[in-house]
């Protein structure tokens, strides 16, 4: 298994660069008597900025529920009145809509690596099979793998599809990447909707009613929740879990209630077939999901969140496994900023505060990181020079600051609030103490990301799944589908 | 001089250990200058009297025996290697193009990018820098104006980079590198339509009339002189003082393409005929008449003698590969020596000769090790640039591009794939993105890939 170790020396020197030559350069502009305050000012005010977006997101996340405009128009001005001052305390209920079609046929396009997802692949197809609501016109389940082996895995797979003729077992040949694996299946489609899932993903039974509202209502993909189910493992896993809960119940959501269009994630992902089949996924991409959401706007398809349609997934275990799937989706954010961002200017599909707000989560964040690590630099100057750090008579410096350290316990206790799950009330704790660290950590991954985007690497480092040891591939053990196959045919 | 990588051959790895031997010999020559307070330059008042000047100034320097007083000796005569490097410019350019496929405009493009970004790379790093320590130590910052024709050379552009001076002395070399980049095109026509020997001989009396005309008539003194003359060495500056030179270089090559001329003597021969011409450029040096011809004769011999003892290095492999890879680093090297001798001798050496011996070899490794630094970070600089200027052009333009198909893919298409042979068509994936566009796994039959349709050619086409 790849280490994170062989990313040590671009972390130092990245970090020499962008931490340790701007010291020096700090401390030499403060020995010819500059005091740095406007250079303060302006890394605050990135702070500030971002943290305002943090506050404004977990407002809009608190206080709305859908993204699409209510039909409050019929009511009486005292209801209308009544349910605004519900609504803004978040008291207001789920109101399900009539479905004006009924749910048409779906499917579920599951994606794996055998080799590394083989032990929990039989697991995340009998929760399917067996608890997804089906429509009058039928549910299908397509498992679409790659494997550099024959794997004893496979043959549990053809006596599943025996038992369940609705499950489709698709080895795609010479595939590398989930992308392939989905452009390889979608020819086999037959669904009007089509639900994107991973080999770790479980989804809620009623996932397709809730999305199909949304796909009848003229939207063309729904992304879900994702929630982490194992998070009582470690520290690392349920801080994971509230940063999902922060992110899925919280970020997402927000960016649905803003701007009205938000990002497909990879998977708990609604799909028109039809448009599915026409974006496809790229290959060449690290992050083929956002490519996927990028191609999709840009093309004028709709994306709504919607954060009652939950799935539960794995979250990594270990560090390793941590840092290459943060630094894969660092490099791949960064990837598609710099192929999409000047296109979001131009397109014709964007609005306004669109635009605004994909500049935002686009070259914004390129740059928050590399930003927010200047104030490292400066402090570390200001403090070789004076031998300590003298408190600031800035006002400015200080609200920044309140604001800053307000944000992160903020979005925490909205995120305690909008939780899918009645989580410890010690995991919310742990990350309002260590958010900073925490999002320290990943502008580091994030740094690292961005020299290995600028070298021109981008490998693939499959995050390990299930039990998270150093894979060994061996073909001659016995199938292990028995108990699996005696479990479904007594259902 | 300009970077190449991936263009070097073993066989010309002499080149790269002359570009060596030019850019440390400068670096010393430069040091030994600013340490003295310009204790000798060569002046027109005939050899005696300039070897007594020259040795009157090498024992002022700090003796630690005949080694460094011979280096020092030779350092005072280190401008000489600009000229090899101008020569050996001409040289690597004829060798590297090949004839059929010489585009001017590709050529032009890719020259001057070369020359350019590692330049900006310098100048932009570096002016925060000496801003810094300017700051912290109140000492000389170059006046903003100066600053201004730096960040945007060549867009503030002098025949002699007077504007460049007051950052680094040796920058004055940069507007002739660019000259050379610019007419090299014309220079190429001219030697494939008048022949080697025709253009040898028209640009050798171009040369000696400019020159003559420069110090007769234009009373101007060469670069190196410390001279009081009416036209000071502006005359000298212009590209066509050192014209014959570059084209020598140019001639040499082409010759070399065919395995004939001096690049093909014998190493022996070759010193032995470099050292008789270059007593001739070194005694002329010091007359009037002789800076008409002197730096051609320098060069000449310099540059036969230098190629015999690198050529003769080259046989061992070692050497050859440290050469190569040294080789690679010597424009930035170039471009930096300047910054970083001045500052060492500004606030480490301070006159002391003690100090003065233990830092040259420090200047020598730590230009190299910025010249490293400069050569891993100009790609990256150019590609974030290139970057944001394709994000302006496209949000600017009113018609932005649309990539048009001209032919169509099949699974099984035998394919150049970024212009490599023997790569065949895979797969074939049609994705949307505002309009439909093709991604081929394509494989070369031991690795397989996904390319962009644009990476792709038909074979015989």
């Amino acid at each position: 298994m790849k280490r994170w170790s062989v990313d040590l020396q671009k972390l130092i020197y990245t970090h020499i660069v962008m931490i340790g030559l701007p010291t020096i350069f700090y401390y030499c502009l403060r020995q010819g008597g500059f005091t740095l305050i406007n250079v303060h000012i302006a890394i605050a005010t990135f702070f500030l900025v971002s943290s305002i977006m943090i506050i404004v997101e977990a407002t809009q996340a608190l206080f709305r529920r859908f993204a699409a405009p209510t039909q409050a128009a019929d009511l009486d001005p005292v209801e209308r009145w009544w349910r605004s001052f519900k609504q803004a305390f978040g008291l207001r209920r789920q109101r399900q809509r009539k479905l004006p079609r009924p749910l048409p046929r779906c499917s579920v396009l599951l994606v794996a690596y055998l080799p590394n997802e083989q032990d929990i692949i039989l697991e995340t197809l009998r929760k399917i099979l067996n608890t997804v609501y089906r429509s009058a016109a039928g549910l299908e389940v397509i498992l679409a793998y790659n494997t550099p082996v024959d794997l004893p895995i496979e043959t549990d797979l053809q006596r599943l599809a025996q038992l369940y003729p609705e499950f489709k077992p698709l080895r795609v040949e010479g595939s590398h990447s989930k992308a392939e694996n989905i452009n390889a299946a979608l020819d086999l489609l037959t669904g009007e909707i089509t639900c994107i899932l991973d080999a770790d993903h479980h989804p809620s039974p009623d996932c397709f009613v809730r999305a199909w509202h949304w796909l009848e209502q003229g939207y063309d993909v729904v992304q879900g929740r994702n929630v982490i189910r194992n998070h009582t493992y470690n520290l690392m896993t349920q801080n994971i879990a509230i940063e999902f809960e922060s992110l899925y119940g919280v970020s997402h959501p927000a960016k649905s209630f803003l701007t009205d269009s938000t990002i497909f994630g990879g998977s708990n992902g609604y799909w028109r077939t039809a448009v599915l089949k026409r974006i496809r996924f790229n290959p060449m991409m690290l992050t083929e999901d956002i490519d996927a959401t990028m191609r999709t706007l840009l093309s004028g398809y709709r994306i709504i969140h919607d954060r009652s349609i939950i799935a539960t997934e794995l979250a990594p275990l270990d560090f390793n496994s941590f840092w290459f799937q943060r630094k894969r989706w660092a490099q791949g954010w960064l990837e598609v900023s710099f192929k999409y961002q000047r296109r979001v200017w131009k397109s014709q599909h964007f609005n306004f505060p669109q635009k605004l707000y994909w500049t935002y989560l686009l070259y914004y964040c390129v740059i928050y990181s590399l930003f927010a690590l200047q104030i490292l630099p400066l402090l570390l100057s200001l403090f070789l020079y004076h031998g300590s750090f003298p408190p600031s008579e800035n006002a400015y410096l200080w609200v920044c600051t309140v604001i800053t350290f307000f944000s992160g316990f903020y979005q925490t206790a909205v995120t305690m609030k909008v939780a899918a799950n009645r989580y410890p009330g010690v995991y919310f704790l742990q990350y309002a103490v260590i958010i900073f660290a925490y999002t320290t950590l990943k502008n580091m991954i994030s740094t690292v990301a961005l020299y290995d985007h600028l070298h021109g690497h981008n490998q693939w480092v499959v995050t390990p799944r299930g039990a998270q040891r150093n894979q060994v591939i061996q073909p001659e053990t016995a199938p292990v589908l028995a108990p699996t196959a005696s479990v479904v045919s007594t259902k | 001089m300009m970077n190449q990588r991936g263009e070097r051959s073993p066989h010309l790895a002499w080149i790269d250990g002359m570009l060596v031997c030019s850019v440390v010999m400068l670096l010393l020559y430069h040091v030994q200058l600013r340490f003295t307070g310009y204790a000798y330059t060569p002046q027109p008042t005939g050899l005696a009297n300039n070897l007594q000047q020259v040795m009157v100034a090498t024992y002022r320097l700090p003796d630690l025996g005949w080694l460094t007083q011979g280096l020092g000796f030779i350092s005072w005569f280190g401008f000489q290697w600009i000229d090899v490097l101008v020569l050996v410019g001409g040289f690597s350019l004829v060798v590297k193009l090949e004839p059929q496929r010489f585009l001017p405009r590709r050529f032009l493009g890719r020259s001057l990018g070369q020359v350019l970004w590692p330049f900006w790379t310098v100048v932009w790093l570096a002016y925060p820098i000496l801003w810094a320590i300017a700051i912290a130590t109140k000492t000389y910052f170059p006046p903003a104006w100066y600053l201004f024709a730096g960040l945007t050379f060549p867009v503030v552009y002098t025949y002699n980079s007077d504007l460049l001076l007051s950052t680094s002395a040796n920058w004055w070399l940069l507007s002739l590198l660019l000259s050379f980049v610019v007419i090299f095109p014309f220079l190429w026509r001219l030697l494939h339509r008048w022949g080697r020997r025709n253009l040898l001989v028209v640009s050798v009396l171009v040369t000696v009339g400019y020159r003559a005309l420069a110090v007769y008539v234009l009373q101007g003194h060469p670069t190196y002189v410390l001279w009081d003359s009416p036209a000071s060495s502006q005359p000298f500056a212009l590209f066509l003082a050192k014209l014959s030179i570059f084209v020598v270089g140019m001639v040499a090559g082409s010759a070399y393409g065919h395995r004939r001329g001096p690049a093909c003597w014998p190493p022996l021969g070759a010193i032995a005929l470099g050292l008789g011409i270059y007593s001739l450029g070194f005694v002329s040096q010091f007359y009037y008449w002789g800076w008409i011809g002197s730096d051609l004769l320098l060069s000449a011999g310099l540059a036969l003698g230098c190629m015999g003892v690198m050529r003769g290095l080259a046989q061992v492999e070692w050497l050859a590969v440290g050469m190569m890879t040294l080789g690679h680093y010597a424009y930035p090297y170039f471009l930096l020596y300047g910054l970083v001798t001045d500052r060492i001798l500004q606030f480490i050496v301070q006159g002391e000769p003690a100090q003065y011996i233990m830092a040259l070899p420090v200047m020598v490794v730590g230009t190299l090790i910025l010249a490293m630094v400069t050569d891993y970070v100009a790609p990256l600089l150019r590609r974030v640039v290139m970057g944001l200027l394709q994000d302006l052009d496209y949000v600017l333009s009113a018609t932005p591009k649309l990539q048009q198909r001209v032919w169509k893919l099949h699974v099984g298409d035998q394919v150049f794939y970024r212009g490599e042979e023997g790569w065949t068509v895979l797969k074939v994936e049609k994705l949307w993105d505002e309009q439909e566009f093709i991604l081929c796994q394509v494989s070369d039959g031991q690795r397989s890939l996904w390319a962009k349709e644009e990476e792709l050619k038909p074979r015989g086409k």
